[in-house]
């Protein structure tokens, strides 16, 4: 009986998530590094009414049984991992990745990714091995997580030097008049299958449940070249495009205001049947 | 009984599901791959209506033909072209076809007209074949479907958005080696090799149905074919004009202002037959409480 309040219902709270995912992108439109997502729909059929061969009239082109469907829902999410624009800062330890390509860093202990380039070096305050060694510095990102080497170690430089990146991520790192050293490189993994990856906090991403690194990166990712190059003194903007971002969101609306108009068509519906015998 | 009464009551149940089917439109607007569905309404069988009088001399009188009520007999889609929208994702495809069927009288091609769809001297409706991915469930079954919205998972399997394997021309499932990025398909629907540019032999499998009437929902984006009435699915052929669009999504095909337009027709129709109904009762009313009193 009220098949078109569920359906306008269902879809309801799909456009709502719809539009959560839109202005999540945004309010991201100044993030560096974010990747702006898509929300996709399915409809939803649950029940096939059965008719039988009483039914079957000439002229009749489809098989037998009416569809009644029930809505439509969000069915997944996708990343557009395109290019986001350039800009210059001119800091030195500002990177932006140009290419399809994730820096690997730490955060409580697990390794993640991230296209946040905003670097910067902080003292080492971790114990050392052996207290006779230089004082370091480690390279962190903009929200504090250690940037890894091709080795998995954090990047380090030794206090007081000079350091700049190239733009394979090589670390060049000068003491006093001394000539530049290349000091370990920035792991920089190609990104081969981006539906392996899962959105975390603080611009980050993880692997999905199942998932290897091996299956996102291609096999040994971490010490292989990437394709990606680097850019310093640069910071990747969002690649939220907000003249689509302001038209789906008109879409979005129109249609949830067009489903609250079934919904309240349906219920003026039960309300006649409710009211035949006034 | 007043036999108005129960045609009223099937009329309020008939609309009840056009103005459903109004709502399951507007609702997939954003849909992908969605094709509009239009309820196609019938009256019951007719039935004679005669005259009977209490006196056995008189002949009895034939009134005409009735029909007592009506119901929602199908639900027909609309297997025409959605527009195309721009993704630029790799791993998102959109299909379009028009397919030429010959006249088998005249060998001449069929003129479809925009709904694909024609209709030929004697009556007889011939519908235009339309070109599907063919995907294969969890279940193992073949499943056809316009919804081109593809990923790739972790082993390289191409899957639809629910999980379906998208199945090449020889009907096995598409893994892809290199990265989604190397992920390259022509118009033809050919995969084309990264490095050299040139076409490979695994290709997309378009499945061609020539009745698409007989495919069924399963309420997952997928089409299942009934193949009871003589429908038959074949993979896209050389002459068929089918292209694929490898970047774009096809979008639904429901004409907002169309399916709202339904939908407050099939209430306004609700509504009158409510109407009808309480006619019926005051009747009744009348027959009841005011020339039945003693």
């Amino acid at each position: 009986m009220n098949n078109s309040m569920i359906s306008a219902k269902v879809s309801m709270t799909a456009i709502q998530q719809r539009l959560d995912v839109i202005s999540d992108n945004i309010a991201n439109v100044n993030t560096a590094g974010y990747k702006s997502k898509q929300a996709s729909f399915e409809d939803v059929l649950t029940r096939t009414q059965q008719q039988d061969d009483k039914y079957k009239q000439d002229g009749r082109s489809t098989p037998m049984g009416y569809n009644l469907g029930f809505g439509a829902r969000l069915v997944n999410l996708t990343r557009d991992m395109s290019q986001g624009s350039m800009m210059e800062t001119g800091n030195p330890t500002d990177l932006a990745i140009e290419g399809n390509a994730l820096f690997a860093v730490q955060s409580n202990g697990q390794k993640v990714w991230t296209r946040q380039g905003a670097f910067h070096f902080v003292p080492d305050m971790r114990p050392k091995a052996n207290p006779n060694d230089p004082d370091l510095m480690v390279l962190v990102n903009g929200d504090g997580h250690l940037a890894l080497n091709r080795q998995g170690e954090p990047v380090t430089a030794p206090k007081d030097s000079t350091v700049a990146f190239d733009e394979k991520g090589n670390l060049l790192v000068r003491q006093g008049n001394g000539n530049a050293v290349i000091r370990g490189q920035l792991q920089m993994v190609d990104i081969e299958r981006p539906e392996g990856l899962v959105q975390l906090g603080e611009n980050l991403f993880g692997l999905d449940a199942g998932v290897t690194e091996d299956d996102v990166f291609g096999a040994n990712a971490a010490t292989r070249e990437s394709q990606a190059s680097i850019r310093t003194g640069f910071l990747e903007q969002s690649n939220v495009d907000m003249t689509q971002e302001m038209a789906l969101l008109m879409q979005g609306q129109r249609t949830y205001q067009l489903a609250a108009r079934a919904l309240t068509s349906s219920d003026s519906m039960a309300g006649l049947a409710n009211n035949m015998r006034a | 009984m007043l036999r108005g009464l129960y045609t009223a009551a099937a009329g309020m149940i008939t609309e009840q599901r056009r103005h459903d089917t109004a709502t399951q439109n507007i609702v997939n607007m954003n849909t992908t791959g969605y094709k509009q569905v239009n309820s196609v309404n019938r009256s019951f069988p007719e039935m004679l209506i005669t005259l009977t009088s209490g006196d056995a001399n008189l002949p009895t009188k034939r009134l005409g033909r009735l029909n007592s009520g009506v119901f929602a007999e199908e639900s027909l889609s609309m297997n025409v072209q959605g527009a195309l929208m721009e993704t630029k994702r790799n791993s998102d495809f959109a299909v379009s076809s028009n397919i030429n069927v010959d006249d088998p009288q005249t060998f001449e091609p069929i003129p479809f007209d925009a709904s694909g769809k024609f209709v030929g001297a004697d009556g007889t409706v011939i519908y235009q074949p339309q070109a599907y991915f063919t995907v294969r469930d969890a279940g193992g079954n073949t499943r056809y479907t316009r919804d081109g919205h593809f990923e790739v998972n972790g082993t390289g399997q191409l899957l639809t958005s629910t999980g379906s394997q998208v199945m090449d021309m020889d009907g096995q499932p598409i893994v892809l080696t290199g990265s989604v990025e190397q992920f390259k398909v022509d118009e033809a629907g050919r995969l084309v090799n990264a490095v050299t540019g040139a076409p490979t032999d695994v290709r997309l499998g378009i499945s061609i149905i020539d009745q698409p009437n007989q495919l069924v929902r399963q309420g997952d984006g997928n089409y299942s074919l009934n193949e009871e009435n003589g429908a038959t699915a074949r993979m896209m052929g050389a002459a068929d004009v089918v292209q694929i669009h490898q970047g774009y999504l096809e979008g639904s095909n429901v004409d907002a202002s169309q399916a709202t337009v339904d939908m407050n027709a099939a209430f306004r129709a609700y509504e009158a037959n409510q109407k009808v109904i309480q006619f019926y009762d005051r009747s009744l009313d009348k027959a009841v409480n005011e020339v039945g009193r003693v």
